[in-house]
């Protein structure tokens, strides 16, 4: 192998020996050619391409929806059931533990239940399920189990109490915490700490039982295991006043930087804004009210300012009342941190609570109580366009792609036939906040969620190691 | 008194004649003469006729058959000459055996002085050489080995001349009481050429007769017979089965009834290991004669037996006293040491010099006739410290020995780290034990992921070995490993380039050039970065590649034994490498293709003869043999991958074009700029012309590699889990490797050239360079010491599997858990952990393993639409538990928990999750059966491996023969 090698020397020898003149030996024209070869070979290796760590999910339709229905409210006993996928089928359902089907025409459907409601879809249904638990003034969205819930504002005092209900829709046990927060900070409440749920069971709390506080107060509730479906009852029941008043307070998913909390309704009332700072640093935020035409700073309020974990409430009755106001449909919040809010507007015999809602970014299906109701759509985030459709109980079509143009800076209003039960919005070329307002014996909101249509199929391959 | 003396012949017409005149001129002369010839062929016995006259009633003569034993010959010549004195003596002679004149006269003053003793013998001298003795007085050891307490041809200079008793004399000039002599029944018939004088001696002593050896007699002895120098129907060509069959029958004869039965399985198992030996080192027909005597002797116990009845009856007096006439205890082990150290010698010595004889071979064809001058070689001082043990003294006041001690020493210092369990990086945790290694190399079937018919890599075998040998101490194997890669890189530089210096320069290197090289080459793997990413086939590789290449110079040593010897050995280290790094082969392919081509064009009738071609492509082809059990399932079961990445956990290569340029695979090597000194020192190496082609030669071999790297980089190998590129650790390691050699080379053309008076300013260039180039080695160790400790424990993460399951798991290969790691978003990756983990050598295995399709997909379906249907087939892969590594994603936790036949279960902590499976486990879930075809390739690679090693080893036999 090393014939090179031990011939090279000799041939070295007699090459340069026999080459007197000024010619260059080919022994010379290698030792260059051969290094810059070398080096040029080594050129072509390129640094290797980072390897790709993350793999993004597919789509694909969803195959199954879960929605956890609270406890009724006085009245509240009718459960409306749809799916914007229009499909007919069996939804299972799960009432006190007893298991049976409610059939779904036209993907509008209904039942009657006093008890907690578990409503579970499969294959074709499951892709759009909403339901809504309404009635005698009262209406909530009955919630999709979700890993973290926020609530604000509410009580644990004798005229504002309000009640936590926290419902396992599945067979296996479910633990959650409960983080309570009130106007100094995080209050340690070893009650509401790895709250375990058995499976098909469901726990409450009466917050004026177990954290007694006159502070406004705000809850985070994160599931560590198992699926549970959080509702909350306010009750207000001042003092003089014939007969409580009672409303479910809408679950917030996350805290947002700007908030848009619609359905702050027209008739004069008791409005008090509770907003609460989940962040360690201070927060300020800055209130804007959005008419119909305009967004502007109400006169007369200043700059919210809010300790690191703690909540706050403003009242806004003065704010909200009085000329340049009556078209005031949302009150947008700029926070310089991610804040949640609640607004509860009170007259003598109903309450009604709105909160910052989800963004939608395409489309939001609701399942609509009786009564008249109108669709209402702020924090646009470019000029788009909402089209609107809507079915009654027959699955007959009563809104067919009513198209409003919306705006940023401005809400749009749209009314909905008293007799629709289904409605689908879809957002173009914008995304924005969407509620529904129930007037029924009073004002109930309804924040609308980004519709949920389809699973994500994570990327699934074996690890490296 | 009475001296007969009985001389025995046949064939001795050689020695004969001075026989005969040591005997009449004894300076007291025989009385009476016996002499027997066994039918020689060359006139013995005429000789002997000449000399004696006709017969008379002091001296006689007969001739026997050729078939007549030693023992028969002396019976019959007593016979021939009754006994009349009771005081008659009997002087055995040989006829290769020549008395010096007053032999006869000091052993019968002994036997005046000692009336006691009844055999007497003389001091035996080599003949013709006369002075180094032969015997002194003989005993047995406990292997049946005769041993005379001499050293190997050591001289007499009078140190062993006193009086003394000792078991056995030899025959040759044995003087013995004619009484005893017939009491004892004479020499044993069983025993007809060897081996008779220690068993005589041995009865004797049992009888009560004490022997005594006198060393102022002293006798020359041919030993014709021993040396096979004279053949004789008894003997045959087959010497040795004579002597091993008369050494087995003399002990199991003669030893005391109590030892007998641990004798008898002593020989027969230590003959068993001596035909071992004799087969390692070639000597086949030794090893065949060995077995034959130990069958012959130990086949037939009815003759043992008989033996020792007739030797009984003739016992009285103390056993015990003859005890301590017999050899030693200890004395085997010795011999086996010494054996063995004799080997290792020959072994290193016999790639001795290539240089040195291709030029003494160019010499005698230049000038025939002229015999081989060996050169007393004054660089043979060189390595002197490394193969002679003996020289304390010399070490100390070797300045280039301190220094590579002191290097050695500071790189276990630097290297302190691997002394404890270190993994991370490439290396993943040892096994338990030796034999989960043993296990992973035997099985044809892996049980790991869900179970795979993709080899074990080819490392196992010799860590398996490794681990053995350390008391199954499988962490010291890793640890020696990257504590003795410098070292032994050091040192198979040293020898590398000392090699090739020699073939470049007739006089050698200069010493400390060496040491540069070699230091500068030992720390290539660590300031590559190789070391601290515990990349330990890249380092091993290192530590092997100057052994190979120097094994690979043998292909052009002029002696065609030697060549093909060299090929066996460049298989074993190609082999051993290719082991851990597979492109090491293939470049050793593509090299030789290359070299043997152009070879073909420049010079074909070079290749037209099959020792020369031969050896370079018998050592290519023996490799896939040697690592058979792993190369051929690899292709079988489509992993060929695997060949073209290096051992240990997968690391994602990220060499880059300055990475090659400075010798470095990642960031956590050496920095770049020392590198690249040794490239441009590389560079300017080429300017001397009197060795620029062998520099050029050097670059050339760089450019082969750079070229393979350039290909390489821009391929892509899909493995199931990852993508990645083939691995060029290899490449940084011979680029570096050729520039070392590139610059010694280089350096000793410019040393030469400033022997001679040169400018200053050349002078100066030279001084400047060296001190760059001392740079290079030394900026490298200190870099090491200096560098931070936990290099290789940096990614080596928690186990995200809580204690409890790892216990379970160990329970059997079913109770497997299931790891995902990852969300929704990010995708999710699982791999099921069975058993104690993936632990070192499976993690190639895991790499190369197909994707099982359907696990992927119950995967996927668990992590998005989990069923009870999804959770059963978890139960029959074998998965006890699954385990949402941290953090857990909540919607696929959620998801799980609401799953049927799912219970949750705890984890480490809070944001790890996990699950047992509430399904009946499949206890045959990862069973499985690979070809039975894998076992026969097992046994192949061990014969392979056997054959190799034989193959490879020096010739011993003829060296001791010279």
């Amino acid at each position: 192998m090393t014939d090179p090698v031990e011939t090279g020397p000799a041939g070295g020898r007699r090459r340069s020996a026999a080459t007197p003149g000024r010619r260059v030996s080919p022994l010379t024209v290698l030792a260059l050619l051969i290094p810059v070869l070398t080096v040029a070979a080594l050129a072509l290796v390129r640094p290797a391409s980072e390897p790709v760590r993350t793999h993004a999910p597919t789509d694909a339709d969803l195959d199954r929806a879960t929605a956890v229905c609270p406890l009724r409210l006085p009245g509240a006993d009718d459960v409306v059931l749809g799916s914007t996928s229009l499909a007919s089928g069996d939804l299972a359902v799960r009432v006190d533990g007893e298991d049976r089907t409610e059939p779904l025409v036209g993907g509008v459907g209904s039942l009657t239940e006093r008890s907690e409601v578990v409503v579970a879809a499969a294959d074709d249904l499951a892709p759009g399920l909403v339901v809504t638990r309404a009635g005698a003034g009262s209406a909530t969205v009955c919630a999709r189990p979700a890993p973290e819930q926020w609530f604000t504002g509410v009580g644990a005092a004798a005229e504002h109490a309000s009640t936590l209900t926290l419902v396992n829709p599945d067979r296996g046990p479910a633990v959650a915490d409960v983080t309570v927060y009130d106007g100094s900070g995080i209050v340690d409440v070893p009650a509401l700490r790895g709250v375990r749920v058995p499976g098909g069971r469901s726990t409450s709390f009466d917050l004026a039982g177990v954290v007694p506080s006159r502070d406004a107060l705000a809850l985070r509730i994160t599931v560590s295991r198992g699926r549970l479906g959080a509702s909350v009852v306010d009750v207000i029941d001042p003092v003089g006043r014939p007969r409580p008043v009672r409303e479910w307070l809408p679950a917030q998913t996350a805290p947002s930087e700007s908030s848009y909390v619609l359905g702050v309704g027209t008739a004069a009332a008791d409005r008090v804004l509770t907003v609460a700072n989940p962040g360690d640093s201070e927060v300020r935020v800055d209130l804007l009210l959005v008419g119909l035409d305009s967004e502007f700073a109400p006169a007369g309020v200043e700059e919210l300012r809010l300790a690191p974990e703690s909540v706050q409430e403003i009242d806004l009755g003065r704010v909200l009342r009085g000329r340049g106001v009556e078209d005031v449909q949302a009150l947008r919040l700029d926070a310089t941190a991610a804040i949640t809010a609640t607004l509860r507007t009170q007259v003598s015999d109903d309450l009604a609570l709105a909160v910052a809602g989800p963004v939608v970014e395409s489309s939001a299906g609701v399942a609509l109580p009786a009564g008249a109701k109108r669709i209402v759509v702020a924090g646009a985030r470019a000029p788009g366009v909402v089209v609107l459709r809507a079915w009654d109980a027959d699955g007959e079509e009563v809104v067919s792609e009513r198209r409003v143009e919306v705006g940023p800076a401005t809400a749009t209003r749209i009314r909905l036939p008293d007799d629709a039960v289904l409605a689908l919005v879809r957002l173009g070329r914008t995304s924005g906040v969407v509620s529904v307002e129930v007037v029924d014996q009073g004002l109930s909101v309804l924040p609308l969620e980004q519709l949920v249509t389809t699973g994500r199929l994570p990327d699934v391959r074996p690890a490296q190691r | 008194m009475t001296v007969t003396a009985l001389l025995v012949s046949h064939d001795g017409a050689r020695w004969l004649p001075a026989v005969l005149a040591g005997l009449t001129g004894q300076t007291h002369p025989v009385d009476r003469f016996v002499a027997i010839d066994t039918t020689s062929r060359d006139g013995s016995a005429e000789l002997v006729r000449e000399a004696l006259g006709a017969p008379c009633a002091t001296t006689t003569y007969d001739v026997l058959p050729g078939s007549t034993s030693f023992p028969a010959a002396v019976r019959h010549g007593l016979d021939l000459m009754p006994g009349s004195d009771p005081d008659e003596w009997v002087w055995l002679l040989h006829d290769d055996a020549n008395p010096a004149p007053d032999a006869l006269a000091e052993l019968l003053a002994a036997a005046g002085e000692h009336p006691e003793a009844a055999i007497l013998g003389p001091k035996l001298r080599e003949w013709p050489s006369l002075r180094r003795l032969l015997e002194v007085g003989l005993t047995i050891t406990g292997t049946g080995r005769r041993e005379t307490g001499l050293e190997r041809g050591e001289y007499d200079q009078g140190q062993h001349d006193e009086i003394r008793e000792v078991l056995a004399v030899n025959t040759a000039g044995m003087l013995v009481r004619r009484r005893v002599l017939e009491e004892l029944g004479g020499l044993d018939d069983e025993l007809p050429i060897f081996g008779n004088d220690i068993d005589f001696g041995w009865r004797a002593a049992l009888a009560g007769h004490p022997t005594l050896v006198v060393p102022q007699a002293v006798l020359f002895h041919a030993e014709a017979a021993h040396r096979g120098l004279r053949r004789t129907p008894l003997t045959g060509r087959h010497t040795h089965y004579q002597e091993r069959r008369a050494a087995l029958f003399t002990s199991l004869a003669n030893v005391s009834s109590r030892a007998l039965p641990w004798q008898f399985v002593r020989l027969f198992f230590g003959s068993l290991l001596r035909v071992v030996g004799f087969l390692g080192v070639r000597s086949v027909g030794e090893a065949l004669d060995e077995l034959a005597a130990v069958l012959s002797v130990h086949g037939r116990p009815g003759q043992v037996v008989a033996a020792r009845r007739s030797r009984a009856r003739l016992r009285e007096g103390d056993a015990a006293r003859v005890g301590h006439l017999l050899a030693p205890a200890w004395l085997p082990y010795r011999h086996g040491l010494d054996a063995v150290t004799d080997l290792a010698a020959a072994a290193t010595d016999h790639a001795a010099d290539v240089a040195e004889r291709r030029r003494a071979a160019r010499a005698r064809a230049a000038t025939p006739g002229i015999r081989e001058e060996r050169r007393a070689s004054v660089d043979d001082e060189d390595d002197a410290f490394l193969t002679d043990s003996g020289l304390v003294a010399r070490f100390f006041t070797n300045p280039v020995a301190l220094v590579l001690v002191l290097a050695c020493l500071l790189a276990l210092v630097a290297g302190r780290e691997a002394f404890g369990t270190i993994t991370g990086g490439a290396l993943a945790p040892v096994p338990e034990a030796a034999s989960d290694w043993w296990g992973l190399h035997l099985e044809s079937w892996h049980p790991l992921g869900t179970g795979t018919e993709v080899p074990a890599p080819a490392y196992v075998l010799p860590f398996a070995l490794a681990a053995s040998l350390l008391l199954g101490n499988t962490g010291a194997v890793i640890s020696a490993l990257m504590l003795l890669a410098f070292p032994v890189a050091a040192w198979g530089a040293w020898r590398l380039l000392k090699a090739v210096g020699r073939l470049v320069d007739p006089l050698g290197l200069p010493r400390w050039l060496l040491v540069w090289g070699a230091l500068t080459y030992a720390l290539v793997p660590v300031a590559s970065g190789a070391w601290a990413e515990g990349r330990f086939g890249t380092v091993a590789v290192a530590a092997l590649l100057p052994w190979a290449a120097r094994a690979a110079l043998g292909f052009v040593d002029p002696d065609r034994d030697r060549r093909w010897r060299a090929a066996w050995r460049t298989a074993l280290l190609l082999a051993l490498g290719t082991a851990f790094v597979p492109g090491f082969w293939l470049f050793a392919v593509l090299a030789a293709t290359v070299v043997l081509g152009s070879a073909a064009f420049i010079s074909p009738r070079l290749l037209r003869d099959r020792d020369n071609w031969g050896p370079p492509v018998v050592a290519l082809g023996a490799t896939p043999l040697l690592v058979a059990p792993w190369f051929v399932p690899l292709l079988t079961t489509g992993s060929a991958a695997g060949l073209l990445l290096e051992s240990g956990r997968l690391t994602v290569d990220r060499v880059t074009f300055t990475g090659l340029l400075t010798g470095r695979l990642n960031e956590v090597g050496a920095p770049g700029w020392l590198g690249l000194v040794l490239g441009l020192l590389a560079f300017v190496a080429l300017v001397p012309v009197r060795t620029r082609a062998s520099v050029l030669a050097c670059w050339l071999v760089a450019l082969a590699a750079a070229v393979v790297s350039g290909v390489l980089a821009h391929v892509t190998l899909d493995l199931p889990a990852v993508t990645t590129r083939p691995s060029l650790g290899l490449f940084v390691v011979i680029l570096q490797g050729t520039a070392v050699v590139a610059v010694v080379l280089g350096a000793d053309a410019c040393l030469r050239r400033l022997a001679d008076h040169h400018p200053l300013w050349q002078r100066a260039l030279a001084v400047t360079l060296a001190v760059v180039a001392v740079v290079v080695p030394l900026g490298g160790m200190l870099w090491w010491l200096s560098a931070p400790d936990n290099a290789m424990a940096a990614d080596a993460g928690p186990s995200a599997v809580p204690a409890y399951m790892e216990q379970s798991s160990l329970l059997g290969p079913e109770h497997g858990v299931l790891v995902m790691s990852g969300s929704i978003d990010d995708g999710i990756t699982y791999r099921i952990r069975r058993d104690d983990g993936t632990t070192l050598g499976e993690d190639e295995i895991l790499s190369l393993a197909d994707e099982d399709v359907d696990l992927t997909a119950d995967v996927r379906a668990l992590v998005s639409s989990p069923t009870p249907e999804v959770v059963a087939a978890l139960g029959d892969r074998g998965v006890e538990y699954v385990v949402l590594a941290s953090p857990a994603d909540g919607r696929i936790s959620s998801l799980l928990d609401a799953t049927a036949g799912l219970d949750q279960a705890s984890a480490e902590d809070r944001a790890t999750r996990a699950w047992r499976v509430d399904r009946p486990l499949d206890p045959d879930a990862v069973e499985g059966s690979g070809g039975w075809w894998r076992t026969a390739l097992v046994v192949l690679q061990s014969l392979a491996i056997i054959a190799a090693l034989v193959l490879a080893a020096p010739t011993v036999r003829e060296r001791r023969d010279d």
